[in-house]
């Protein structure tokens, strides 16, 4: 479904990625997982239109547009590190922004769905984004990216700063979505939450790939395990 | 008594219309700094643009002025445009140039008027002459129609904004334009959209600006203290501030103009530069006193 092949990236003079490939099936969960500033969000950035790269990327057996419009129309939909929720505007409302891309839909069924999946959104209806806590809004962010019916759904760090039992509810939502048929990239620095319900694991080090694998092989790795897994 | 009396209502009469306009003065500006954080210092010049239009349509094509109002509109959302795509586009991520440019050529269309008309100050002419009466104070039927005009404007800009598709298009954009492009929004085509609207707006407030004050070559300068003034006073961004922040100075102005003791107390040398005009003084007095005793604005939020 994705796949990229040697992209490289740079920021001014640098280097950020080096050489990366991945490929990401119909149907998959695949992690990346690294240290912070290894190029994670570069490399999301970098798929949905918003960083430009050298490199071959296709969805689909296409090229892929160099423009987040056309990435976003491709049903590639990006949930953002830091959210970028609209704080001014309603839970709501914010929802109802991610479906921009469709041309038909009944809103109040999509919205139905997204509440399903988080209900303490559908309580929070009618709230501004920015009076919401942070697993509140990291729920919307991810309520939002759903709105836009993704085929890939592209996640970065989803847990930053909330706390385990919040964790756990999005990481089971992700299991939801992906049992539903949406394809995930998940990319996280949280090597436990990022290997739970993922087929693929990708590591990514100073903007190269240097290893990749399943959760299982993950695990039992040693350097995983010491840098990764270790301690905390 | 009565005296006094009479004079506190034709303050509140005339600052309540003036304000008015004021606040449409600043409402394009205001948007197009809430959306993408650019402060167009060629604001004033494009409701000089507007202005100009409508006296040359009706003075020398001899067209009515309901006709050289629509075409002074219509000229000033395409300038909005044009200018958004030929300039502001390339130099909007560097604040420091984009003011730089915006000024320039505010600056270029006041030379090229100088050039093509005379330095002469006009009036375009009313709507509707003649005056009528509010009470025991007179008031010039022009200014109750840029009254009623403004406040119109201002409404269904509201309405649009908080109700219309674009409209709330437009309001994401402005709050994350990042979010905004990830659920697939052009925030280009959006910009776009905000400076149509800047331009329109401000060809409206430029026709009755010019029936109502003046119309010279530096006609852009007041409307562009006025707007900077409301833009910082009412909370960068804020609608319901503006409107507060433009009663307030239109208030302070008539006020300054009314009352000759108030006047005295800031006839200091050093407003000067602004000329004679009280509206210039008023913006700053209120711009100052603000970013003193609130300096995130009346209705911003502290970030
Ligand atoms: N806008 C930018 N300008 C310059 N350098 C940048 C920029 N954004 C990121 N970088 C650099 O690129 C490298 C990769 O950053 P990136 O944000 O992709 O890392 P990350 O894996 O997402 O990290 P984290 O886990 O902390 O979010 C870092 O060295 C960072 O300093
Ligand atoms: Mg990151």
């Amino acid at each position: 479904m994705l796949v990229i092949e040697d992209l490289n990236v740079y920021y001014a003079k640098a280097h950020v990625l080096k050489n990366v490939s991945l490929r990401v099936s119909q149907g998959e969960f695949v992690s990346i997982i690294g240290p912070n500033g290894a190029g994670k969000t570069t490399l999301l950035r970098t798929i949905s239109g918003l960083k430009d790269g050298q490199g071959r990327l296709s969805f689909n057996g296409a090229p892929l547009p160099r423009d987040p419009v056309k990435v976003v129309q491709l049903g590639v939909i990006h949930c953002p590190e830091g959210r970028h929720l609209f704080p001014e505007m309603s839970v709501k409302d914010n929802l109802l922004m991610g479906a921009f891309r469709l041309k038909n839909f009944d809103p109040e069924s999509e919205l139905e769905k997204i509440y399903q999946l988080f209900p303490i959104l559908r309580e929070r209806e009618r709230q501004m984004a920015r009076t919401l806590s942070g697993g509140e809004q990291q729920m919307l962010a991810i309520g939002r990216a759903l709105m836009g019916r993704p085929e890939l759904l592209l996640l970065d760090e989803p847990t930053l700063g909330l706390a385990p039992i919040v964790r756990k509810t999005i990481a089971e939502a992700l299991k939801q979505i992906n049992d539903s048929g949406v394809t995930i990239l998940l990319a996280e620095q949280n090597v436990p939450f990022a290997l739970a319900h993922a087929h693929r694991v990708y590591l990514l080090e100073t903007g190269v790939i240097v290893k990749a694998g399943t959760p299982e092989e993950f695990r039992a790795d040693e350097h995983v395990q010491q840098v990764y897994l270790g301690g905390v | 008594m009565d005296q006094v009396f009479v004079i506190v209502e034709r303050i509140v009469i005339y600052s309540v219309l003036i304000s008015a306009l004021y606040a449409l003065v600043a409402l394009g500006f205001t948007m197009i700094f809430g959306v993408g954080r650019v402060l167009n210092l060629a604001h004033g010049a494009f409701l000089m643009v507007g202005a100009y239009t409508a006296w040359f349509a009706q003075q020398y094509l001899h067209w009515n002025l309901y006709s050289a109002f629509a075409l002074a509109v219509a000229l000033c959302t395409l300038l909005g445009v044009v200018f958004y795509q030929g300039l502001v586009r390339h130099v909007q991520r560097s604040p420091i140039v984009t003011l730089i440019a915006t000024l320039a050529c505010a600056l270029i269309i006041e030379e090229l008027i100088k050039i093509f008309f005379t330095t002469n100050t006009q009036l375009l002419a009313p709507f509707i002459s003649g005056s009528i009466e509010i009470h025991k104070t007179t008031v010039i039927t022009n200014r109750i129609i840029a009254f009623g005009a403004s406040w119109l404007a201002i409404l269904l800009f509201w309405l649009f904004v908080h109700r219309a598709r674009w409209g709330k298009v437009i309001l994401a954009t402005a709050q994350d334009h990042e979010g905004a492009a990830l659920v697939g929004i052009d925030v280009r085509r959006v910009y776009t959209l905000t400076w149509a609207i800047s331009g329109a707006l401000a060809g409206i407030a430029g026709v009755f600006f010019a029936s109502w004050v003046k119309i010279d070559p530096f006609m852009w300068r007041d409307p562009l203290i006025i707007s900077f003034a409301i833009v910082v006073v009412g909370g960068l961004g804020s609608l319901k501030g503006s409107i507060v922040a433009a009663y307030l100075i239109g208030l302070l102005e008539v006020l300054m103009t009314y009352s000759p003791s108030i006047r005295v107390c800031f006839s200091f040398r050093c407003f000067e530069f602004l000329g004679s005009s009280w509206v210039g003084v008023s913006s700053l007095l209120v711009l100052i006193a603000i970013l003193f005793i609130k300096p995130e604005g009346l209705f911003g939020r502290t970030e």
